[in-house]
């Protein structure tokens, strides 16, 4: 009986560490570094704020979020949280993230950040 | 769940790379009415696509009032004499329009505005302010004329000079629309120089373009099957003492400041929204919407770098 | 529970449970902040196999609350996440034990550590309104997967002890 419940325990692991892992591999693929990405961040499902990452000097964004402030940087077609008002800082311990797929997330502030690619507009109205 | 496509992306990577094989666009870019113009036919064909340059250029040509492009009558003409001049019947036609979207407009569009354009562009290229005496000068002079359009002749009275660019553009796309629809063409895009644009249907299973707000970082409008009107001062506006002079001149006060930095106008009617777009620039929003409910025609208006007028049925989305 | 001695050994299971959430809340998490991985879960598990589901599910709740208590984070968006990670994982555990009865501690666990997290993302994504969260399922569901595995190895050692076998005989509850 026990040596059954141990087989059972086993093929349990390994089906979800195989999942795992084959969907780690996914994600880790589908990151892209490219040229024309821009950063867009949300306050819950809102945009507040779409950056440019094309552009090489630092520029600075303060965002208000659900619970208080973060600050936002962005250089060298990367983004980072530099400053966040929330208990654990994980999204400051982050620092830049410069591919796709990776977004930056600080659900104490309603606050995410995804890079996506600039999307191609036929025609320029101005 | 409208995300949900970012776990995905490498499948539609993939696809996409698979269904690169459909039709290059037949391409055409040729300057007319001192811009850009871009015309492309998704799935039409040369010949079709051919004729489309000759018509801008007539039209290019009967609506300039700086120089005598060809050799028919033009507004060129009409503004150099005082005396009836015999027009073809496309610039009666181009000119009866004007009257018509004076009265649409309220009279914030003028056709006779040119002379006063004129002394505002030239001031303005000196980095000075027009004075009041010259623009009180003008708009006596603009309040003194007169178009008169009959079927046998046409003339111009007074001193005032016609200037029909804001709507030459849109009313030559109206023109190219006319002979699209008769050749049966549906996928096509045509851009006269970022102010004025014609949409067709894309070629694509939605047949929208996407089409991008210059000055607004990011912001963009799926369309289709509309004509779309745009004016601004970020192309052409001075900046004098902090003050921003546009290009579009009030003809009630003859000032060169305008109410807005940007307005957006889409509907079915090329003159009609290109003359749209520039009278917003001077109305306050309540006329804006008057005017809308009047014609049939959506609008954005900015402001400050705001976004302070979207009408219910256009979605402004951001890459 | 009337039985002095249970009480005092629930308290103990209890006080220890806490001392391993706030330990835990030092932790970086992975990709998602918020996210706890449930090593609490050792003790939960221990109260569940050897003193049963009534005395668990007191262990559990007294954990969460006074855990958020001391932390002074209650009622913020990580006491919520922490609540549902709670409660979930729980339900899971609880079904496996009770009624399929087909795996050994270690598997039960492993499954309470994976519905602890996804519990939590499910709670991040109603909040975000967002699937991005789902990004990181995979890195999480995999860092859950090992969690799930030392909590159940360490339950299985510490019943296998036989410390709280002993109290039970002794004092006879």
């Amino acid at each position: 009986m026990e040596k059954k419940k141990i087989r059972n325990d086993l093929i349990l692991i390994f089906v979800i560490f195989a999942l795992c892992i084959s969907a780690i591999v996914i994600v880790l693929l589908s990151h892209r570094r490219k040229d024309n990405l821009v950063a867009k961040v949300y306050v819950r499902n809102d945009v507040v704020e779409v950056i440019d990452l094309s552009i090489k000097e630092e520029r600075l964004y303060e965002i208000e979020g659900t619970e208080g402030y973060l600050t936002i940087s962005a250089k060298n077609g990367g983004v980072a949280v530099i400053h966040s008002d929330c208990p654990n800082q994980d999204c400051v311990h982050m620092g830049y993230v410069y591919e796709t797929n990776r977004p930056i997330i600080c659900i104490h502030n309603g606050v995410y950040i995804i890079i996506v690619g600039k999307a191609f507009n036929d025609v320029e109205a101005g | 769940m409208k995300k949900l496509p970012i776990l995905f992306l490498p499948i539609s990577c993939l696809c996409a790379c698979s269904t690169t094989n459909t039709k290059l666009p037949l391409v055409i870019m040729e300057y007319y009415f001192s811009s850009l113009v871009e015309v492309r036919l998704y799935d039409g064909s040369r010949e079709d696509l051919r004729e489309i340059p000759s018509l801008l250029d007539k039209y290019d040509q009967l609506s300039d009032n700086y120089h005598q492009k060809g050799n028919e009558n033009s507004v060129y003409t009409l503004n150099e004499t005082n005396d009836e001049v015999t027009v073809s019947n496309d610039l009666h036609d181009l000119l009866e329009k004007a009257l018509e979207l004076k009265t649409a407009t309220n009279g914030y569009f003028e056709p006779l505005i040119g002379k006063l354009s004129k002394l505002w562009k030239e001031s303005l290229k000196n980095k000075q302010v027009l004075s009041q005496s010259v623009i009180e000068e003008e708009l006596d002079k603009i309040n003194n004329s007169e178009l008169i359009l009959l079927d046998e002749a046409t003339q111009r009275m007074g001193q005032a000079e016609i200037d029909l660019g804001a709507i030459a553009k849109g009313y030559a796309l109206d023109k190219v629309k006319e002979y699209l629809d008769a050749k049966e063409e549906k996928q096509y895009l045509i851009n006269a120089g970022n102010s004025s644009i014609l949409l067709g249907e894309k070629n694509t299973k939605s047949g929208l373009f996407n089409v991008g707000l210059k000055y607004y970082n990011n912001a963009y409008l799926s369309l289709k099957n509309c004509f779309i009107g745009a004016s601004g001062v970020q192309e052409q506006g001075v900046s004098i003492d902090g003050v921003t002079y546009s290009h579009i001149i009030n003809p009630f006060t003859g000032s060169a400041i305008n109410n807005y930095d940007f307005t957006f106008v889409v509907g079915n009617n090329g003159a009609l929204v290109d003359a749209l777009s520039t009278s917003f620039m001077m109305m306050d929003l309540k006329q804006i919407q008057q005017i809308e409910a009047t014609f049939n025609v959506y609008s954005l208006v900015f402001k400050d770098n705001r976004m302070v007028y979207c009408n219910e049925n256009l979605e402004v989305k951001y890459h | 529970m009337k039985n002095v001695h249970k009480l005092a050994l629930i308290a103990i299971l209890t006080a220890g449970a806490i001392v391993i959430s706030i330990i835990e809340s030092f932790i970086p998490s992975v990709g998602i902040p918020g996210i706890k991985l449930g090593l609490a879960n050792i003790l939960i598990l221990v109260t569940l196999y050897e003193l049963g589901v009534k005395e668990a599910i007191f262990v559990n709740i007294s954990r969460v609350l006074l855990s958020a208590l001391l932390r002074g984070t209650i009622f913020g968006m990580g006491f919520f996440m922490s609540v549902s990670g709670a409660v979930f994982s729980f339900l899971a555990m609880l079904l496996l034990f009770l009624l399929i009865k087909k795996f050994s501690i270690i598997g039960v666990s492993v499954v309470g550590s994976i519905f602890h997290v996804l519990a939590q993302l499910a709670v991040a994504w109603i909040y975000l309104g967002s699937v991005v969260v789902f990004v990181y399922l995979p890195f999480i569901m995999l860092s859950a997967l090992l969690t799930g595995i030392f909590v159940g190895a360490v339950a299985r050692l510490i019943i296998k002890t036989g410390i709280i076998k002993k109290q039970k005989e002794t004092y006879n509850f």
